[in-house]
């Protein structure tokens, strides 16, 4: 089976370079049919027809269209994706100067939502209708219903505002991150403990969960050691498909929390019609969640012994 | 086990953030943070103007420039780095004398070779495109000796002092632009009283003390400019003590702000004012009695008081009460009754719907809007369209982008796909000449886009004339005469139906002192004290 994997694992990465290619192209040709020009942006309002048309070759815009896609693909093959209009540097400096605030946020939020969803969805499973089962699924319905910003803002005036433990808005340490954290996770913290809780239940129905409890295995190895590990299953394909709410999530909280990450850039950035920044961070996110739904097909293997690679 | 995780990853996230919550409040010591609702990206006087954000790369500029001259609060001109000026008898040449002893941020010394080599700089159009009108109209710069500069203009132009004091006029180092290239925009050096330490892509700026500025010691230690584009988290940051000053408060929060003790609100009438421009290329506006009509049908106190919560301020001419060359050119009323009497006598009679008809065909018009570009920009733009029903005319609201608005306003006449939009302009160098000159002189080609923000397509040779001779005047009277006899006749061919002055809203901790608010929407810190 390890050799199953890892065939398993190189055809999946294989197929990853037709798939960035195919949605590189389609960025490339929807960045071509947005309205406006980028050299008139550069030029400015008071600019010439012959200051624009220098921009423009400057740019490169005024080759034939085949020839700027050859060069677009060639230079992001090396790294470069253009200069940013606004800032005057290049995009990948941008990038890799917002990534780690992103990459932060993401992680704090999965760690976060697996830490609480999964040990409350485990417990209302295992006592359907006690006293935390109820209130977690209340807690739930009350998460899914509220949007983020709107959770962010409340958080921010509780929280920063009234008891002055946080600080409101920002980036620097840890306690930056606490709020933006909640604000993204909280809607996945919720489906992800509905669905923890509902899978389990279902496999605790099983014949092998039975065959453990007859074999005579305490009540707590059938639930951690058997049950858990196959209920993951559905668990993982729900954090996976969600991965890309938590990046689009993540544009509205940074810019709410003033937090610098990539989200924000990009705000800025689409509102200074800063054409090629906007392009960069687009790449930037489609690429990420082609990777995260790479980690989210490799990881079935972990978790459930009868998924076969073939 | 995994529920006995989850609990310790909790007491740590927590643990985390009481022990940090006390470092970031110490740290506030005499540092003075402002949050702007817009980024600070780039910092150079001369360059493509995207990379300037306005306001808040202006209002970095103000810090780390000082300029030949500056403004005062009343948009009067004051002196700074030049300490007295004249002006020749024929208007074409304005001697300078400088500051003596003042020296760049970078060590080097200012003198006139340093104002020649800006001044330089700035007209040349290769290298900055950006704020041609105020540039375009000075031939060059030449030093009389170490501290006198002479200025000499193409024609007389009288709005000279106006491009000095700009943004754009703050003097750089020769030696910074020199040795820094294009980095000069993100590291700019000038002779003002904070120097920049570290700017972070576009979110925050630090600025230091500039130890050897020559107006005394600055009041702070340190300055940061920080990126905060929501109005809700720039206020919770002030009342939480995070922020000293925040830009861009919505009306409706001053309430809450003026209740809180520690924090002080600076509400002030700006330059910006707004109207929506007739497409004057359509048939049913070419009668000024319909232009009038639509004006009559706009209750602008309840706009004022409803939408803004009082802090807009009423005009009476197309420039605001406090742009140079104001005069008062008539009054805006509210008279429904006289508004339909106007409507009816240009042909238009109400059908069985309500709607007015003329030549069976009713009055339905599009009004163009940015959403979240202007002030209140769509709820002045619905109300507008509730106004207009009340005179029999429908309006549909066209609300685009604000990234995209530009692109609606800026094609030649025939590609405009709107009858009626939403605008304000703010003349950045104070002057009502920039501001008459840039919305209502004639275009020169109707197969081109405007020249300046003319998509009105307004034409009156009268006008055209007024404005060049007032910008081809030194003399402040006659100026002032020219540009009133422009704003009276614009006013009666009303281009615009007119609305309002924007306020600029600061709010601020009480402890931090003087804390100037420019009627051109900039926030000036560099006299700021604890």
């Amino acid at each position: 089976m390890p050799e199953n994997v890892a065939l398993f694992t190189v055809r999946r990465l294989s197929l990853l370079v037709p798939q960035a290619l195919g949605i590189v192209t389609l960025i490339f040709v929807l960045f071509r049919l947005v309205p406006g020009d980028p050299a008139v942006i550069v030029a400015g309002p008071n600019s010439t027809a012959a200051q624009v048309n220098a921009i423009r070759h400057e740019l490169g815009l005024d080759r034939p269209l085949y020839a700027q896609y050859g060069r677009f693909v060639r230079d992001l093959s090396r790294g470069d994706m253009g200069t940013s209009l606004s800032l005057r540097l290049p995009v990948t400096t941008v990038i890799l100067a917002r990534l780690p605030a992103t990459l932060v946020l993401m992680v704090a939020s999965l760690a976060v939502t697996v830490a609480l969803a999964i040990s409350s969805g485990v417990l209302s499973a295992v006592r359907p209708h006690g006293v935390v089962a109820q209130a977690v699924t209340a807690a739930s319905a009350l998460a899914l219903s509220i949007p983020n910003f709107l959770l962010g803002m409340i958080l921010i005036e509780y929280l920063a505002v009234r008891l002055r433990l946080l600080p409101p808005a920002g980036t620097g340490g840890p306690a930056f991150v606490v709020m933006p954290t909640l604000a993204v996770a909280a809607r996945l913290i919720a489906l992800v403990s509905r669905t923890t809780r509902a899978s389990i239940l279902e496999t605790l129905g099983d014949d092998y969960v039975r065959t453990a409890r007859a074999k005579g295995l305490a009540a707590r190895t059938v639930l951690y050691r058997h049950a858990l590990k196959s209920a993951m299953v559905p668990v993982v394909t729900m954090i996976g498909l969600q991965a890309g709410y938590l990046l689009g999530g993540s544009v509205v909280v940074e810019t709410l929390f003033a937090y610098q990450g990539l989200g924000q850039a990009m705000i800025t950035a689409v509102s200074l019609r800063d054409y090629f920044l906007v392009q960069g961070i687009t790449v930037v996110y489609v690429v990420g969640f082609l990777l995260v739904n790479l980690g989210v097909d490799l990881s079935y293997a972990f978790f459930d012994p009868r998924v076969r690679f073939t | 086990m995994r529920i006995r995780a989850g609990v310790a990853l909790l007491a740590v996230l927590v643990g985390a953030v009481l022990l940090l919550a006390p470092m970031v409040e110490a740290q506030g010591d005499r540092t003075l943070t402002y949050a702007q609702s817009v980024p600070v990206t780039a910092m150079d006087t001369a360059g493509p103007s995207i990379g300037t954000v306005y306001p808040a790369g202006y209002e970095a500029m103000y810090l780390v420039y000082d300029n030949l001259v500056a403004f005062n609060e009343r948009m009067a001109i004051v002196p700074q780095l030049a300490t007295a000026w004249s002006v020749s008898k024929d208007g074409l040449t304005w001697t300078f004398k400088l500051r003596r002893g003042v020296v760049f941020q970078d060590g080097t010394p200012f003198n006139a070779d340093a104002v020649v080599f800006h001044i330089t700089r700035q007209i040349d159009p290769t290298v900055n495109p950006s704020n041609r009108p105020l540039w375009d109209p000075i031939a060059g710069a030449r030093k009389v000796d170490d501290s006198t500069v002479a200025i000499t203009t193409k024609q007389p132009f009288g709005a000279l002092l106006n491009t000095l004091a700009h943004a754009s006029g703050g003097i750089v180092s020769p030696a910074a632009v020199r040795r820094l290239g294009d980095g000069f925009a993100r590291a700019p050096v000038g002779a003002g009283p904070y120097a920049v330490e570290r700017l972070e892509t576009g979110s925050e700026l630090a600025l230091r003390r500039f130890d050897r500025y020559w107006g005394g010691t600055p009041g702070y230690a340190r300055v940061v400019l920080r990126h905060v584009p929501d109005p809700t988290t720039r206020i919770a940051l002030l009342q939480a003590g995070q922020a000293d000053v925040i830009n861009a408060v919505p009306p409706e929060s001053v309430p809450q702000l003026q209740a809180a003790p520690d924090v002080e609100v600076i509400a002030r009438p700006a330059l910006r004012t707004f109207g929506f421009a007739f497409n004057l290329n359509r048939p049913m506006f070419q009668d000024v009695r319909v232009r009038q009509a639509f004006s009559l049908a706009i209750n602008r106190p309840a706009v004022i008081s409803a939408i803004f919560k009082g802090f807009a301020t009423q005009i009476d001419s197309p420039l605001s009460r406090l742009t140079t060359g104001h005069a008062a050119a008539g009054q805006l009323t509210y008279d429904v009754s006289r508004a339909k009497t106007l409507l009816a006598e240009a042909g238009w009679k109400p059908g069985p719907d309500g709607v007015l008809r003329r030549d069976g065909a009713p009055f339905d018009i599009s009004v163009l809007t940015p959403v979240g570009l202007f002030p209140k920009d769509i709820e002045v733009t619905q109300a507008f369209q509730d106004f207009l029903r009340a005179v029999g005319v429908r309006a549909s609201i066209n609300r685009v982008e604000p990234a995209a608005f530009w692109d609606y306003l800026r094609v030649p006449p025939d590609r405009l796909r709107w009858d009626m939009a939403l605008f304000g302009f703010n003349p950045s160098n104070g002057d009502g000449a920039y501001h008459l000159a840039s919305l209502f002189e004639s275009n020169p080609s109707r197969s081109e886009p405007p020249k300046v923000w003319n998509f009105a397509w307004y034409s009156n040779p009268k006008v055209d004339a007024w404005l060049h001779q007032a910008d081809t005047t030194v003399v402040p009277a006659q100026r002032t005469r020219l540009l009133a006899q422009a704003q009276r006749a614009i006013w009666a061919d009303a281009p615009y139906v007119w609305l309002y002055a924007e306020n600029a809203i600061v709010a601020k901790r009480k402890a931090v002192k003087d804390v100037q608010v420019l009627p051109i929407v900039f926030t000036i810190l560099r006299n700021a004290k604890p």
